[in-house]
């Protein structure tokens, strides 16, 4: 009986973070943010290529471009129905399996062309940018496909 | 599942864009249905079935494929 009414209430919670979403204003908000975030990184690693400060700039502008996208990516469709639900869905799904795809397979890439190369650095550190950046990226990416699709007339 | 949703928007006379308004929508959703690229949910089929006052399976039709 105290497991069902935990189960239960494990479910309405998880119901209630799936609703979590922003207002479509935040698709401007975030694009904006990823973009200036997005120029800033490629601006502050030749202006600051020998200060000591770089690092923190640099961390701090990857932060903001990962915060851009996820405000787009949580921000509400104009209209946003059962089509938009699921096309959604299914563009997390595909994201979250190209994300595991890429963590297993680039380190045997890398090292298959560190030993063509002769170079001993082959299984690299894969950042936590570079994973999170290329979910929510391939999740965007997908989700516009899909609304392309399904919108073709 | 084949419909029949374009034929029941023209006997009624009225646009993708204006079903869609009526059941809450956007026309993206309705094209898809149209085109057999989505298939809607119960809700929606219900609330489809009160505009046009007919069943559900008055213009939504199982295929063998489904079967």
């Amino acid at each position: 009986m105290k497991l069902k009414s935990i189960i239960e209430s494990e479910r309405k919670s998880m119901e209630k973070i799936n609703k979590i979403q922003l207002s479509s204003k935040f698709k401007f908000i975030g694009s904006t943010v990823f973009s200036i975030s997005l120029v800033s990184t490629i601006i502050l690693s030749f202006l600051l290529e020998k200060s000591e400060n770089k690092d923190f700039y640099i961390i701090t502008a990857k932060f903001l471009m990962l915060l851009g996208m996820l405000m787009v990516s949580l921000s509400k469709e104009e209209i946003e129905d059962e089509l938009v639900v699921r096309m959604r869905m299914q563009s997390y799904s595909f994201a979250f399996i190209c994300a595991i795809m890429y963590v297993l397979v680039l380190p045997f890439v890398g090292y298959f062309f560190g030993f063509i190369r002769s170079n001993s650095e082959g299984f690299e550190n894969m950042g936590d940018f570079t994973i999170l950046g290329l979910l929510l990226a391939v999740q965007l990416a997908m989700f516009n496909v899909l609304k392309y699709s399904y919108n073709e007339k | 599942m084949k419909n029949k949703l374009k034929i029941e928007r023209a006997i009624v006379n009225i646009t993708q864009e204006g079903l869609a308004k009526e059941v809450g929508v956007s026309r993206q959703t309705i094209n898809s249905i149209e085109k057999s690229k989505y298939v809607p949910s119960t809700v929606l089929s219900l609330k489809l079935s009160v505009f046009f006052k007919k069943p559900v399976n008055a213009f939504f039709e199982l295929e063998e494929s489904d079967l």
